[in-house]
């Protein structure tokens, strides 16, 4: 593996959501394994400083289901508030680990500043439904920008995993090989086969892919179980990886590129963590 | 003079003549299968046992040592052999009322049989579930369910989210709730911007943020009903699952109790609570997910994996806790509580420290020797019983109500306050024998008015036989079977004669066998060691008189120092010449279970009185009330014989010289008369003599215990000073009975050494004892003149003259001073 491919640097964006504080217990434990330091994230929302400060926006609550106006100041505090809770469970996470860490809080546009934020991380990770409404199943923006905008690794999430059992999704690209590095890294022990799908358009096709696989695994001394994907539809590729494994799902963004909302509703399909590879 | 003559040698003793006996050792000796020398106590147990109405309970009563244990043990087993195995007593988890387990009887042996089943049904149950809901079917329709409920609420917010881009409108999330904003751009109007809009804009702005607003507080308290909706029809449809699956596993263990009616009714009971507590199941693997998003029952691939688990906590109550079984029993259980403290007799229940809280659970609860007698016998000893708080009455309740209730004893005195259990009471039909002392018999008997109406038989123990040639011939087999039993080397002929003669000296009765099987049994253990010791492979008779010996040796300190003193005249005996108003009395020391004879010095004076005996070891308050009760019918005698016409007019005041530790018995009373006699007639008696025995107002001597010791103890006084063969003992006549004599004094009588006199009138003792005949009164009541009965009265006459001279005198003194 080469140093391009190295993970020392892992960002976790936080902003109290249960789906980021999934996200934190992973990096933690990736970072324990992979001996890689810690950053939390947290972002003050511009867009919600400002939207407060117009007068006739109302607050609806979530549990006293009234509207009520909600005051620029009190909105920082609160903000504080959570920034102080996230550091607490980034302190105890790390420190119950060993790890070096630290957090940070910005204030700004979420996507911009992750975005900023991530380029000196080798990793983000962050949770899928962010800001959205509650129940919801859509991605959150801010995931939708960074997946957009970022070049390296992101990791969407929407519960804590285990890093272990990596699903890479083949298809020959650059970015595809790359993934397949990075899945070295969630091999626990480096034992068992990893598990690939190949995404090819003929059989010819996949019989290469294979071949490419077996021979980029070898110097490692792994093996890997192939699968075959008949077709790249979010549905299709949701329902195998779950059958497959519970572990992350290494996506090779290349082939994506100019279909991000298919990309996105990959995303959104699948029930384990998603880490894009670009 | 009346003719007594000593006793012959062979009166001393009973001899058991090994020559009568056909076997060689008792290894040719079968064990005795019957009980011996107890049928009063038998029959009244085999009654106890047969009634069966309430309260023929039975107490056992005997001294220590009788073997009444093993007997009882031995009829009771028995007994219970023939009679039916009692069902197996279990708890389980009372579904209806947690804190009140309910005990299920099961046919004996299926209880076990039954809690093994449960385990099994519970690991079975587990992975079905773990099937069931892992199923494609069980997981579509539940995706369904949840696709249902997310349609809705996605629904309703695309919408929302709809209508917001419609209107320009952003929802944006706080950290408790939701706010629509204007967007320009992808990104919020700044304030400023919105200040510059115009007034109709903003107010249109306003007013649809107003109605996003409205629109997402009526979905806001829509989503908790569909929530709960959801929930529901979750749980139903985990319920349906559930029913499916373990509803036919329930069926197949009910049909094979289904002549178990209890169990059927668990078994529904187990079922239903399965189907409303189906989550318990996957409660660990729960936990194990580390708070992973709720899936309902369903467990993770992960978890599916996993080896064999820790007991899950929730799980326990489809436990059965088998406080009793029989499934190795035959008949009825006979059970002997060593140590009936109230937990041991009526059970208890345990708990367990977690997290410094006590905690419980049905199957910590634990049995009594009640629970495990039930339905058969249980012994319990009455002292043991006693010593322990709350245990008697604990007993009682359950023999009343006939039923065993657990209630533990903190909680019935307020001393903790922890959460305990009520467990169901478990119906009880024992017999309880109690064993104990007859003194503890009639104690609690006159004490505890409850006792009788519970213990209505009382089984007497003897601890003694009739010693004759049938009787011999059991005791022979009695002896033989406990040697077999405590694996001791065989006894031969000569070794089982010996310990059926020392039996009898332990009882102090020719006449009668001990069976006290402790001492016997002590005995034969010991000349076991003995033989050993002598490297015999089989016990003969001098093995046991070594055992006897030298149990006589570890006890006898005290006796040879006492002997000792007597030796240095320190303790003055005199055991030659005579003295006037002296004899030799002998008593009896008891220290334990060793007893020994020693002579005591008595003397007596006379003098001019009101016809009073003052025992002067009960005016200092050093002599028991026998013992002055002894000393007054002297008085008495003295009085009826001799002073019929006129007062008699002395006193008299006895003593036991050197006597420090109390006198007690009226075994001196013939001792003191005849000293009080040497002392009133003023002839000497002969030191030569010791004498033992009680008298009665009319002079005759009765029997007394320890006649045996009182012998040795004065023989070996006598032998220390060299036997001089005018030395000897006078005994009762009725105590003749008794003699069982060491050998060394049997020898000494052989040859003219020593003598032993049996008595059986005072008249006849103070002859021996002085050598001058008593002297029988004629008509007019007047005796020969130089006998001992005639110096009494001659001399009784004379102080009642003196008296009466006195008397004279001092009224003659009276007047003249009044004349003055």
């Amino acid at each position: 593996m080469t140093d391009q491919h190295t993970i020392r640097r892992i960002l976790v964006a936080l902003d109290a959501s249960p789906a980021s504080l999934e996200g934190l217990k992973t990096a933690a434990e990736l970072a324990e394994r992979l001996n890689a330091e810690l950053t939390g994230l947290f972002v003050e929302d511009i867009e919600l400083l400002r939207a407060v400060e117009l007068p006739f926006v109302t607050e609806i609550g979530y549990l006293s289901m009234i509207g009520r106006r909600l005051e620029p100041s009190r909105l920082e505090q609160q903000l504080r508030g959570q920034a102080e809770q996230i550091r607490r469970a980034l302190a105890a996470a790390a420190d119950r680990r060993g790890l070096s860490w630290d957090f940070r809080t910005i204030r700004g546009p979420v996507a911009r500043e992750l975005i900023s934020a991530g380029t000196e991380a080798d990793l983000i990770i962050m949770g899928r439904s962010g800001r959205s409404f509650r129940g919801s199943r859509r991605v959150g923006s801010s995931v939708r920008a960074v997946i957009a905008q970022r070049r390296g690794l992101t990791m969407i999430l929407h519960r804590c995993c285990e890093p272990d059992q990596p699903v890479v999704v083949y298809d020959g690209t650059d970015t595809a090989r790359k993934a397949l590095k990075v899945s070295l890294h969630f091999m626990v022990d480096r034992e068992g086969p990893v598990s690939v799908f190949l995404l090819a358009d003929s059989k010819a096709e996949a019989q290469a892919f294979r071949e490419a696989v077996t021979e980029q695994l070898e110097p490692h001394g792994l093996t890997a179980r192939f699968r075959p994907l008949i077709s790249s539809n979010p549905m299709v590729v949701a329902h195998f990886v779950g059958m497959e494994s519970t572990g992350p799902l290494l996506l090779p963004a290349e082939k994506w590129s100019g279909r991000e909302e298919e990309l996105l509703e990959l995303v959104k399909e699948v029930t384990n963590p998603v880490l894009v590879v670009k | 003079m009346m003719n007594v003559n000593a006793l012959e040698p062979e009166k001393l003793y009973r001899g058991c003549n090994p020559e009568q006996f056909s076997f060689e050792t008792t290894d040719d000796l079968e064990n005795v299968a019957e009980i011996i020398g107890q049928p009063r106590a038998v029959a009244a147990i085999q009654f106890g046992m047969e009634m069966e109405q309430e309260g023929y309970n039975v107490f056992a009563l005997g001294q220590p040592g009788t073997g009444k244990y093993a007997m009882i043990r031995e009829l009771l087993r028995r007994r219970a052999s023939e009679e039916d195995v009692p069902p197996d007593i279990c708890y389980v988890y009372n579904f209806d009322e947690g804190h009140k387990p309910a005990r299920l009887l099961a046919p004996s042996g299926r209880g076990k049989n039954l809690s093994r089943e449960m385990e099994t049904l519970v690991e079975e149950v587990r992975n079905a579930l773990r099937a069931a809901f892992e199923s494609e079917e069980y997981q579509n329709r539940r995706q369904s369910i949840t696709q249902e409920f997310q349609e809705k609420q996605q629904e309703a917010f695309e919408t929302l989210q709809k209508k917001g881009e419609e209107y320009n409108l952003s929802p944006l999330r706080t950290p408790q709730g939701l706010v629509f904003a204007p967007v320009k751009e992808g990104e919020v109007l700044p304030p400023d911007e919105f200040k510059k809009l115009p007034d109709e804009e903003r107010r249109e702005i306003e007013k649809r943020a107003e109605e996003l607003q409205q629109e997402a507080q009526k979905i806001f308290q829509k989503v908790p009903q569909w929530e709960r909706d959801l929930r529901e029809k979750r749980r139903e449809l985990n319920k349906e699952v559930t029913r499916f699956t373990v509803g036919p596993m329930i069926d197949e263990l009910k049909k094979k109790y289904d002549d178990v009616e209890p169990v059927q009714k668990y078994l529904e009971a187990v079922e239903k609570d399965i189907v409303e507590n189906v989550r318990n199941f996957f409660l660990q693997e729960k936990a194990r997910q580390e708070g992973g998003e709720q899936q309902g029952p369903a467990p993770s691939p992960q978890a599916t994996g996993a080896g064999p688990e820790a007991e899950n906590p929730a799980l326990r109550r489809y436990k059965v806790n088998v406080l009793v079984e029989h499934s190795k029993s035959e008949g009825a259980p006979v059970v002997f509580e060593e140590n009936p403290t109230y937990q041991n007799l009526v059970g208890r229940v345990e708990h367990l420290a977690h997290m410094g809280a006590l905690i419980t659970d049905f199957n910590m609860i634990r049995p009594g020797a009640l629970h495990q007698a039930n339905g058969g016998y249980l012994i319990v000893d009455l002292l043991k019983i006693l010593q322990q708080p709350f245990a008697w009455e604990g007993l009682k309740r359950a023999l009343k109500t006939r039923e065993i209730k657990i209630e533990s004893l903190g909680q019935m005195y307020s001393y903790i306050s922890t959460v305990s259990l009520e467990p169901e009471a478990v119906p009880l039909n024992v017999k309880v024998i109690l064993m104990g002392s007859p003194m503890f018999y009639y104690m609690v008997r006159h004490y505890d008015p409850e006792f009788a109406d519970l213990f209505k038989v009382a089984a007497d123990f003897d601890f003694r036989m009739d010693r004759n040639t049938e009787n011999e011939q059991d005791y022979v087999r009695l002896i033989a079977t406990i040697v077999h039993k405590e694996k001791l080397k065989p006894f031969d002929r000569s070794g089982v004669a010996r310990v059926i003669e020392h039996s009898s000296r332990m009882l102090e009765d020719k006449e009668k066998l001990s069976i006290l099987m402790r001492s016997v049994a002590d005995l034969l253990r010991e000349s076991d060691f003995w033989a050993g010791k002598n490297g015999d492979a089989v016990v003969n008779a001098r093995a046991v008189q070594k055992a006897i010996d030298a149990k006589f040796y570890r006890s006898d300190r005290i006796r040879e120092a006492m002997h000792e003193q007597i030796q240095r005249d320190i303790v003055l005996i005199d055991t030659e010449g005579e003295q006037v108003a002296q004899i030799n009395g002998l008593s009896v020391m008891q220290l334990g279970e060793f007893a020994f004879g020693k002579p005591n010095k008595i003397t007596a004076r006379v003098h001019l009185g009101k016809g009073n005996v003052v025992d002067i070891e009960r005016e200092v308050a050093m002599g028991g009330p026998i013992h002055s009760k002894g000393v007054l019918i002297l008085a008495g005698f003295l009085n009826g014989r001799y002073a019929v016409d006129r007062p008699l007019s002395l006193s008299a005041s006895l003593v036991f010289e050197q006597s420090y530790g109390g006198v007690e018995g009226d075994s001196a009373s013939s001792a003191e008369l005849y000293s009080l006699l040497s002392a009133i007639s003023e002839v000497p008696i002969k030191q030569s003599f010791a004498v033992t025995g009680s008298v009665n107002q009319h002079g005759r001597v009765q029997a007394i215990g320890g006649v045996n010791e009182k012998i040795e103890g004065f023989y070996d006084v006598c032998k220390a000073r060299g036997l001089t063969g005018e030395q000897g003992v006078l005994i009762p006549a009725s105590n003749v009975a008794h003699l069982m004599l060491r050998h060394d004094i049997i020898d000494a009588v052989k040859e003219g050494r020593f003598s032993i006199f049996p008595v059986e009138t005072i008249d006849q003792g103070i002859e021996i004892l002085t050598g001058v005949e008593a002297g029988e009164p004629d008509e007019a009541g007047r005796y020969p003149e130089g006998a001992i009965n005639a110096k009494v009265l001659a001399r009784l006459e004379e102080m009642a003259e003196k008296r009466i001279e006195f008397g004279r005198k001092m009224q003659m003194e009276a007047e003249k001073k009044e004349d003055e």
